[in-house]
C-alpha cells in the first residue's frame, strides 16, 4: 500500500499558513500581554492551539 | 437599517484587525481535514508506534465515510466550540471595558442594531468558518475513505450551523450579562455542555442539544443506505425549530439587558 503523503501537504502548509501570521503579528506588536519570547515559544511549539492562544489572549489591543 | 450598517462596517474592520477572519476558518479547516486523515493513516501510526507485542491480532473495521465525515464534525462540538467561545467571548464586555462602546452608542446607533450587527458578523464567520472546515472534511474523506454523498453532508453542516449559531448567540448574551470574558466562556461552554447532557439523557429529540447527534445520525443514514428513514424525522425539524426560538429569544434578551445595563 502506498501512502499518499502528498495529501498531507495542503494541511502542512495550513498550519505553518497559521504558524506564520501568528509569528509576524506576533514579532511586530509593540508589546504583547506577557513577555514576547514566551508568545513566541507558544506559538511555534504548541500545534493549531498556541497560535489561536495568542491570537485571544496575547495581543494587546492598541 | 444604516445604524446596522454603521457597527456591521466597524465590526469588519475590527475583526480584519484582529485577525479573527484569518485563524478561525484555517482552525476549522484543520479540525476538519484531520479525521480523515489519522482514520486513513491510523495502522500506519500504530505500527510506527510498535507499542503492540509480536502476535497481536488487531482488527480495525474499515470506517465508512458518513462515519468518518461525522467524526471529523464532532470534532467541531470540542476543540472547535473552545475556539469559537474564545473568539467571541470579549465582543461586548470587552468594548464596555475599553470605553469603545461609549463612543459608538454617542452617535446615532440604537442598542438593537448595535447588538444585532455584533451578533451578525459572529454568525456569519462562525458559518464561514464552519462550511470551509466542512468542505476539508468532504474532501479528504472522499480522497481518502470513500464516496459520501455531497447533500447528505450539507444537510449535516446545516444542523451543525444551526448548534454553533446557537452556541454564538449565548457568547453573545453572556458578553452583555458578564464582565469577565473568562467567565463568559465558561458559563457558554458549560450551558453547551449541560444542553447536550440533559438531551442525551432524557432523550430530548427535539431539544437544541440534540442537534449535533442528529447531524451525525444523518450521515449513518447515508452509511446503511436508507433514504427513507429521512423523510419520517420530524424531530430533526423540531429541534431545529426549537433551537430557532431559544435563538431569538436569547438575542431579545441580549437587547433588553444591554439598555438596562447602558445609561447613555
Amino acid at each position: 500500500m502506498s501512502i499518499p503523503i502528498s495529501a498531507l501537504l495542503p494541511i502542512v502548509f495550513i498550519e505553518l499558513i497559521l504558524l506564520v501570521i501568528a509569528l509576524i503579528d506576533c514579532i511586530r506588536a509593540e508589546s504583547t500581554n506577557g513577555p514576547k519570547w514566551l508568545w513566541v515559544i507558544v506559538i511555534i511549539f504548541v500545534e493549531i492551539l498556541g497560535p489561536v492562544l495568542y491570537f485571544v489572549f496575547g495581543r494587546k489591543n492598541r | 437599517m444604516m445604524q446596522f450598517r454603521i457597527v456591521w462596517s466597524k465590526e469588519v474592520v475590527e475583526s480584519w484587525k484582529n485577525r479573527k477572519w484569518i485563524w478561525l476558518p484555517l482552525v476549522f479547516v484543520l479540525l476538519g481535514a484531520m479525521q480523515p486523515i489519522s482514520t486513513y493513516f491510523m495502522p500506519q501510526i500504530l505500527k510506527m508506534s510498535g507499542g503492540l507485542p509480536a502476535g497481536t491480532v488487531i482488527h480495525i473495521p474499515t470506517p465508512s465515510a458518513g462515519g468518518v465525515f461525522a467524526k471529523a464534525q464532532s470534532q467541531y462540538n470540542s476543540l472547535g466550540l473552545l475556539v469559537l467561545v474564545l473568539a467571541f467571548m470579549g465582543s461586548i464586555s470587552n468594548e464596555r471595558r475599553e470605553g469603545v462602546l461609549d463612543l459608538v452608542l454617542v452617535k446615532p446607533v440604537s442598542h438593537t442594531a448595535y447588538i444585532l450587527a455584533k451578533w451578525f458578523s459572529a454568525v456569519v464567520l462562525t458559518i464561514t468558518a464552519l462550511t470551509l472546515g466542512d468542505i476539508a472534511a468532504w474532501y479528504y474523506t472522499v480522497q481518502l475513505i470513500g464516496p459520501l454523498s455531497i447533500p447528505y453532508a450539507m444537510l449535516s453542516l446545516l444542523l451543525y450551523a444551526f448548534w454553533l449559531i446557537l452556541i454564538v448567540t449565548l457568547t453573545t448574551f453572556f458578553s452583555v450579562l458578564m464582565t469577565s470574558t473568562v467567565a463568559n466562556a465558561f458559563v457558554t461552554l458549560s450551558s453547551a455542555a449541560v444542553l447536550s447532557v440533559v438531551a442525551a439523557v432524557l432523550k430530548w429529540k427535539w431539544s437544541p442539544g440534540a442537534l449535533p447527534s442528529h447531524a451525525s445520525a444523518i450521515l449513518s443514514i447515508w452509511d446503511k443506505g436508507s433514504t427513507n428513514a429521512l423523510q419520517s424525522n420530524f424531530q430533526i425539524v423540531w429541534s431545529v425549530v426549537v433551537t430557532g426560538i431559544v435563538v431569538v429569544l436569547l438575542l431579545v434578551a441580549s437587547v433588553y439587558e444591554f439598555r438596562r445595563k447602558t445609561f447613555l
